[in-house]
């Protein structure tokens, strides 16, 4: 038992030693039916939680199985109760189906289906869900109408029962699409293993089981491929939702690039273009605009302009409560969420498993890492005291400026300086949220600055002037922190952030995280000034970044400006 | 109506008039009918006619009125008595109670009374004296009787004298007559018909079943009453008797297989997690009861050994926690003790408590077993005594003496070591031992001179009832704080819900029928310390524990995530003196692995950052001027030993109350005059008598 690398605690957490001779068999079976929530260097942690048993069931994997999995790699007798709590979990899964209504040809209605009437008895009664379910048709049955699809998924989950919604898609408007063997630009082109197992598991060979759900890589596994390969396998009109519009175009160029789509045949719907075609690419943000507070939302019939076969939520983590509300209702399409993470900030993941889809693929970034799809990440915290000048400054600050006088101090110019001198040639970026040190430190270095006001054709240009290496370094502001595809960015410098925000940091290292020439290895630098509150909060952000695995060092900056070159591992 | 003034020879020949009443007609006699006076006719509606043939009253039809002659009043009576108490169907105490108000006097009840074992040294009253008729030894030793002069002895016991026999002869045939009946009785344990009964007799037998059934009744072994159903006279002994008496012999139990399982030594498991936490920080006990502070209980309560919640109970009471036992315990063994901290008392850990946690859990556990499967005491010690910890036994024997032939502990663990493998249902154990295997029921039930229990604990219950409980009692406590609460028992949730318990090797040792035992790992928990400061036990190691606890704080308990390293633990282990590089050492003996550099630093940093200072509360002169100070000073001198702090402000020393005022005195009369701020200056001097020249002094 010693051997066995769970320690599985009364809590439902699960500590995976992974020094363990059977981590790697442990790890793949425990991620089917349990999240991991951080992996600091020796011990992993893992939470069972009734959504990820359900994430589990709805994969087809057995109660049995999980406990099987538990005890057979235990280190110790596991708790009591916690078998026990599983089941529990577990058979609450598959108690409700939502399905078609065979009797209503024009589809207008469907059924919910409990396995027994006391449970019937008891969701009829629940306060959301009487109101849906008021037309019984046998003590186990419901017909309810086929609109409030999404809201009684959403309701079922809240309650403890989660529906297996088997009800079907539409078909939505056919779409001519097919992945290119080379791409545009002439090389060649194929979906790794895990992308194709992915969009396999998402489409399910076209059973009801399939057609909605998420998919969770790391950032830089090639979300984007997979989105494209579930497309070419439905071959159905979609439409794409994603965090901006330098995203919107990312993936614009990503599918002319890499499927037989043609320029008609596919539009961005923005603040800057409004072209509605088979495949439109949309950010969440005009979905959610309103011309006054408490308005409409005059974009959101955008879901209804076509008869869309295909769903896309890009960073499905950030999708605004808004869009859940007209999901509810989209429920007869296919939905496909990508992300990174399933973690919200606002901790609506039931909602996304109720309106999305259950998890449906999940790859370690460790696993990708060893086998060199994703850069491995070297995290370090230089500290810089504050520039003389500033320190009575900072003294006499009231709290809540505090942060920002430390952010902006102006020694830390020089620690870039330094920072690049010893990553000469390897293409930077330096990341910054306040913009006039982001300005001292772009004519410093000599290096152009992107901000929320640089407008788009200019960002683009630039964009394509450092993936190209014609620009050796990029500062940007917050703008560049959500889903742009910077494929040769090594080095990421951070001279102010956010208030040590989990998704922020997440966003900032996945910049740099894509497959590199050579090594294959990425730098993450947080400048930090000493003995303020930055530093503590710049505790959090290593605290993060250790539970995501990263290694983390901290350095002076005056032990840096000495060092050399950096000689890569 | 008293029933035992009531003559049944001619009661039972007047019952067929009862009988030939069905049940309406019975209801309307004995709502209708008084023994005596006039009853108007109208009261017995429909059922007029019937009561009126039966006989049992007498009618007037000119003035429609009935009334009960003299020859039927004691049978209107007797009717009316069995109809107050439903014995038969609702045997309860309240019933039985009621009943020996209605048909005993106080005399009759002390006398009945007299021979129960210590009713001679105090009042019998009808409620004492219930729980022992209910009882059934009460109808039992009747039925045990073996010979006339136990017969007999019975009777006297219970002050029964055939009242008109003059000769001992037909007493001890009445009482012959009575057991048969008894006997007979038995097989009805909600009473049988009188009529029944009758029917077995001839009618020269009649009286001498009236004479039995006298005597059973003046005993209180024989009950009449009503039956409700249908309102027919029954006969019987005390329903909870009977059962109790034909109970069939309770069964050795078997075993089962349990839906759940759990095996631990809580208690002493419970035990290494107090001394741990206090071994990092004393902790703090009540003033008045030395019970855990409440605070502190409630965090140590969290790291506790989780038990199943169908086990929970076995493990604590209203009246004490786990915690307060394992404190206790913790004492009994001396790895702690109670010492004043800032006036109030706390748990300090003894030289002792540090080498105990460094044991392996089966060392630990042997700790505690090893005194008691050592101990010679065959049997617990009498009611005054102390049970020590170290005692094989847990509880003490409510008595002045023990018998002397009595084994316990012999018992105890014949008792153990006999039940069959596997799980055995708790209760059918207890019930076969208290039943089938009792050592207390085995001793000489009379002639014993040391036998004798206090009769304020014996409560007047029937013996056999009390030496059931008791032995019950002694096996249940043994089970619980001896075998399952050091792991010497594995308990388990039945199907039906109860629960069972199978020996493990800690209990077969400690009973003697093994030489070893195996508990816990042996092997020494890795400890790892994680780059974001987590420290994860991967096994248990309390000594450990009480190490890190001193610089981190506790978020969980081993195995497991057990502390994190904060900015604020590590500040305040500073506080209390430790440096970095003493945290860090302490860490990198405990880890398995290396310590995280990023910790490393950031423990340095919080450490280096530290800075000392001291806080005191001073006396100043504040000058408004530097010319004032400088007169201040001049006027002081160095006699008062005050130190200006700036070129305004003197810093006066620390005294009292007397050399300030004589600092006010000295600036005074040097025209420096002082602004009282402060109320220690209101604390002047006590007085004394002035003498006249000195006021005069004082005004000037």
């Amino acid at each position: 038992m010693s051997e066995n690398p769970l320690i599985i605690q009364s809590d439902l957490t699960v500590l995976v030693d992974v020094s363990s001779p059977r981590y790697a068999n442990a790890r793949d079976a425990l991620a089917r039916f349990a999240e991991l929530v951080k992996s600091p260097e020796h011990i992993h942690t893992y939470r069972i939680s009734p959504l990820s048993v359900w994430n589990a069931c709805a994969a087809g994997v057995a109660v049995g199985d999980i406990v099987e999995t538990l005890v057979d790699y235990a280190r110790y007798p596991m708790p009591v109760h916690v078998a026990t709590q599983v089941r529990d979990f577990a058979d609450r899964f598959g108690r409700v189906r939502i399905e078609r209504d065979e009797s209503d040809p024009a589809a207008r209605h469907l059924l919910v289906r409990t396995n027994d009437s006391l449970l019937a008895e008891e969701l009829s009664r629940g306060r959301q869900l009487a109101p849906l379910l008021a037309d019984r048709v046998s003590p186990t049955v419901f017909r309810i109408n086929h609109a409030d699809r999404g809201r009684i998924k959403q309701a079922l989950v809240k309650a403890g029962f989660p529906a297996e919604d088997i009800a079907g898609y539409a078909a939505g408007e056919s779409l001519d699409i097919a992945l290119r063997p080379c791409t545009r630009s002439g090389a060649p082109f194929a979906l790794r293993e895990y992308q194709r197992d992915a969009a396999t598991a998402f489409h399910a060979r076209g059973s009801e089981r399939g057609g909605s759900g998420v998919i969770v890589l790391p950032c830089g596994a090639g979300k984007t491929v997979v989105g494209m390969e579930v497309m070419a396998t439905l071959h159905a009109s979609t439409l794409i939702l994603t965090t901006s519009v330098t995203a919107v175009r990312q993936w614009i160029a990503e599918l002319l690039d890499k499927t037989t789509l043609t320029e008609d045949s596919i539009g961005e719907y923005s603040a800057h273009s409004k072209n509605v075609c088979p495949v439109t690419v949309a950010t969440y943000q005009i979905l959610t605009h309103r011309a006054r507070a408490g308005g409409e939302f005059t974009h959101l019939e955008l879901f209804d302009r076509r008869d869309w076969g295909l769903i896309v939520y890009d960073e499905v983590h950030l999708l605004p409560a808004p869009v859940f509300q007209i999901t509810a209702t989209l429920q007869a399409r296919r939905r496909l969420g990508l992300t990174a993470t399933l973690v919200r900030e606002d901790g609506r993941e039931d909602d996304v498993f109720a309106l999305i889809g259950p998890k449906k693929a999940d790859v370690p970034w460790k696993v990708l890492e060893r086998q060199g799809w994703i850069a491995t990440a070297v995290c370090t915290e230089v500290r810089v005291p504050l520039a003389g000048e500033q320190r009575m400054a900072y003294a006499v600050a009231e709290q809540r400026n505090k942060f920002r006088v430390a952010s902006e101090n102006r020694a830390k110019t020089q620690v870039v300086r330094d920072i690049l001198a010893r990553h000469a040639g390897e293409p930077a970026l330096v990341i910054g949220m306040y913009v006039e040190q982001l300005h001292e430190i772009a004519r410093d270095i000599g290096a152009p600055l992107i901000t929320g006001t640089t407008a788009q054709g200019r960002r683009d240009d630039l964009y394509e002037r450092f993936r190209s290496g014609a620009l050796p370094a990029l500062v940007v502001s917050k703008v560049a922190n959500f889903a742009i595809d910077l494929p040769d960015a090594s080095l990421a410098i951070q001279v102010s952030g956010t208030f040590g925000s989990r998704q922020e940091e997440a966003q900032r290292l996945g910049r740099i995280l894509r497959p590199k020439q050579g090594d294959n290895q990425a730098h993450f630098y947080s400048v930090v000034t000493c003995d303020t509150v930055e530093q503590e909060f710049a505790l959090k952000r290593q605290l993060f970044l250790c539970e995501q695995g990263y290694e983390y060092e901290i350095a002076d900056a005056h032990e840096l400006s000495q060092a050399g070159p950096v000689v890569e591992r | 109506m008293k029933l035992l003034d009531v003559e049944w020879t001619s009661v039972l020949g007047e019952l067929p008039r009862w009988w030939a009443l069905r049940l309406p007609a019975r209801r309307a006699l004995l709502d209708g009918l008084k023994t005596h006076g006039f009853v108007p006719g109208q009261r017995f509606g429909k059922q007029l006619e019937a009561v009126i043939a039966s006989g049992i009253a007498e009618f007037d039809p000119v003035r429609n009125r009935l009334w009960v002659g003299d020859a039927q009043r004691e049978l209107v009576k007797v009717f009316r008595a069995m109809d107050r108490h439903r014995v038969f169907d609702a045997p309860g105490r309240a019933t039985l109670v009621k009943y020996l108000e209605d048909h005993f006097t106080n005399t009759e009840i002390e006398v009945l009374g007299a021979g129960v074992h210590g009713g001679r040294y105090g009042h019998m009253s009808r409620h004492t004296l219930a729980p022992r008729i209910a009882f059934a030894g009460w109808a039992g030793d009747l039925l045990d009787a073996r010979d006339d002069p136990a017969l007999v002895a019975w009777g006297d016991a219970r002050g029964w004298v055939a009242a008109e026999s003059a000769t001992t002869g037909r007493s001890i045939r009445v009482l012959r007559d009575l057991q048969r009946f008894a006997r007979r009785l038995i097989d009805f344990p909600d009473g049988v018909p009188i009529r029944e009964q009758l029917a077995l007799l001839g009618d020269e037998d009649v009286a001498a079943f009236a004479d039995a059934l006298h005597a059973g009744l003046a005993t209180a072994v024989v009950f009449v009453g009503l039956r409700s159903d249908d309102l027919e006279p029954m006969v019987g002994l005390w329903p909870d008797a009977v059962r109790e008496l034909t109970r069939p012999p309770a069964k050795q139990p078997s075993a089962a297989v349990p839906v759940e399982q759990f095996t631990l030594a809580v208690n002493m498991e419970d035990m290494t997690t107090l001394l741990a936490t206090i071994a990092a920080a004393p902790v703090r006990l009540r003033a008045d009861d030395g019970a855990v502070f409440a605070n502190a209980r409630k965090v140590i309560e969290g790291r506790l050994a989780v038990l199943p919640h169908w086990a929970a109970h076995l493990f604590e009471s209203d009246r004490v926690t786990r915690v307060d036992g394992a404190a206790r315990d913790l004492g009994f063994h001396g790895l702690v003790q109670v010492r004043s901290q800032s006036g109030n008392p706390h748990l300090h850990a003894t030289s002792g408590g540090g080498p105990w946690l460094a044991l392996t859990p089966r060392e630990r556990l042997a700790s505690l077993i090893d005194p008691l499967r050592r101990s010679t005491n065959q049997n617990p010690g009498t009611q005054y005594d102390v049970i020590h910890a170290e005692s094989f036994f847990p509880f003490v024997i409510p008595w002045f003496e023990t018998p002397k032939s009595l084994r316990l502990r012999e018992s105890l663990i014949d008792a153990f070591l006999g039940a069959a493998r596997g799980f055995i249902p708790i209760e059918d154990f207890l019930d076969h031992a208290a039943r089938e295997a009792n050592p207390f029921l085995a001793l000489p039930q009379s002639g014993t001179r040391d036998f004798h229990f206090p009769m304020y604990i014996a409560g007047y219950e029937d013996p056999r009832e009390t030496l059931r409980n008791l032995w019950r009692n002694m096996l249940e406590q043994f089970l619980i704080v001896r075998l399952i609460g050091l792991g010497g028992a594995s308990i388990g949730r039945l199907v039906n819900g109860s629960l069972g318990f199978e020996l493990t090797d800690a209990g077969r040792y400690l009973l003697g029928a093994a030489d070893a035992f195996e508990y816990g790992s042996s092997n020494v928990a890795d400890v790892v310390v994680q780059p974001n400061f987590d420290i994860v036990f991967l096994g248990a190691a309390p000594a450990t524990e009480a190490v890190v606890a001193r610089f981190s704080q506790r978020v969980g308990s081993a195995p497991g995530l057990a502390f994190r390293i904060t900015r604020a633990s590590v500040l305040g282990a500073a506080e209390a003196g430790a440096t970095a590089d003493e945290i860090v050492g302490a860490l990198r003996r405990a880890s398995s692995k290396p310590i995280p550099k990023n910790v490393e630093r950031e423990i340095a940093g919080w450490v280096d950052a530290v800075r000392r200072g001291r806080l005191r509360v001073l006396e100043v002169i504040e000058c408004a001027d530097e010319e004032t100070a400088d007169r201040v000073g001049a006027l002081l001198g160095g006699g008062t030993k005050a130190q200006r702090l700036t070129p305004k402000i003197f810093e006066l020393p620390a005294g009292t109350a007397s050399a300030r005022l004589a600092v006010i005195k000295r600036l005074r009369a040097g025209g420096v005059f002082l602004e009282n701020t402060t109320s220690a200056m209101d604390a002047r001097p006590a007085r004394r008598r002035h003498r006249r020249d000195e006021w005069e002094d004082e005004e000037l």
